[in-house]
């Protein structure tokens, strides 16, 4: 295995939130916080067709279910299109409302 | 699919099927595609998914050994009981709250999985009593 997201390993080392990072042409990753969570954030993947796709886990749920809350970790020009969440769900996750 | 945590498979009971046995096929599907870079949900890229993969199905075979050897030793056992015996990273102790359901979810699917391949008995529970797995060697 070799790690490429060196930026990431960093910051999951130091316990911190990594950097919005461009890792395709169209495709940002940006980490939504899960408070409370020793994951403490989930990596969303946003596609410049303006689709985010995004793991549910918890309160990210919560956060992606305002778009703006991605814009203030990182310098994204917001997209053109509506996002729309495609959950995964967690075995024995409280079912988001 | 990440590069250093092993996810939580847990049985439930609304699953249409197993949950590891689809989780082990999965996987086998996930190592076709070496050549691309990993972008996972939670820690950091990577590049080496058949590496990663033969690392969870190492992981999955010795917990099948462990839970088998638990049953050898101490006779046949709840999922509950089990669980408490299983290794866990941080310690039985410090799996609290919604990881302990999670950690006893897992520990139900590695049992289910090998009920399914023969390899551990389950006898149909009393009335109130909840199922009791036990060693066939």
């Amino acid at each position: 295995m070799r790690v490429t997201g060196t930026a990431q390993r960093e910051a999951w080392l130091a316990r911190t939130s990594p950097p919005v990072e461009q890792v395709r042409p169209d495709r940002w990753s940006v980490p939504v916080p899960i408070p409370g969570s020793p994951l403490r954030y989930t990596l969303s993947y946003l596609i410049a067709a303006g689709v985010a796709v995004n793991d549910d886990a918890l309160a990210a749920v919560r956060a992606m279910a305002k778009p703006g809350v991605l814009l203030e970790h990182g310098d994204l020009v917001p997209l053109p299109g509506r996002p729309v969440w495609t959950p995964r769900p967690h075995p024995g996750a409280p079912v988001p409302v | 699919m990440l590069p250093r945590i092993s996810p939580n498979i847990g049985l439930q009971s609304n699953l249409a099927e197993p949950p590891l046995a689809a989780y082990l096929r999965s996987l086998e599907l996930i190592a076709a595609y070496d050549q691309a870079e990993a972008l996972p949900a939670h820690e950091y890229r990577f590049h080496g998914l058949s590496d990663r993969v033969r690392m969870l199905l190492a992981h999955h075979e010795r917990r099948c050994d462990e839970v088998i050897a638990i049953l050898a030793r101490g006779g046949p056992a709840t999922v509950w009981q089990v669980t408490q015996e299983l290794s866990w990273s941080r310690g039985w102790s410090s799996v609290t709250g919604f990881m302990r359901r999670a950690v006893l979810a897992e520990a139900g699917a590695h049992l289910r999985h090998l009920a399914d391949a023969g390899m551990v008995a389950v006898s149909a529970a009393e009335a109130g009593e909840p199922d009791r797995y036990a060693s066939v060697t």
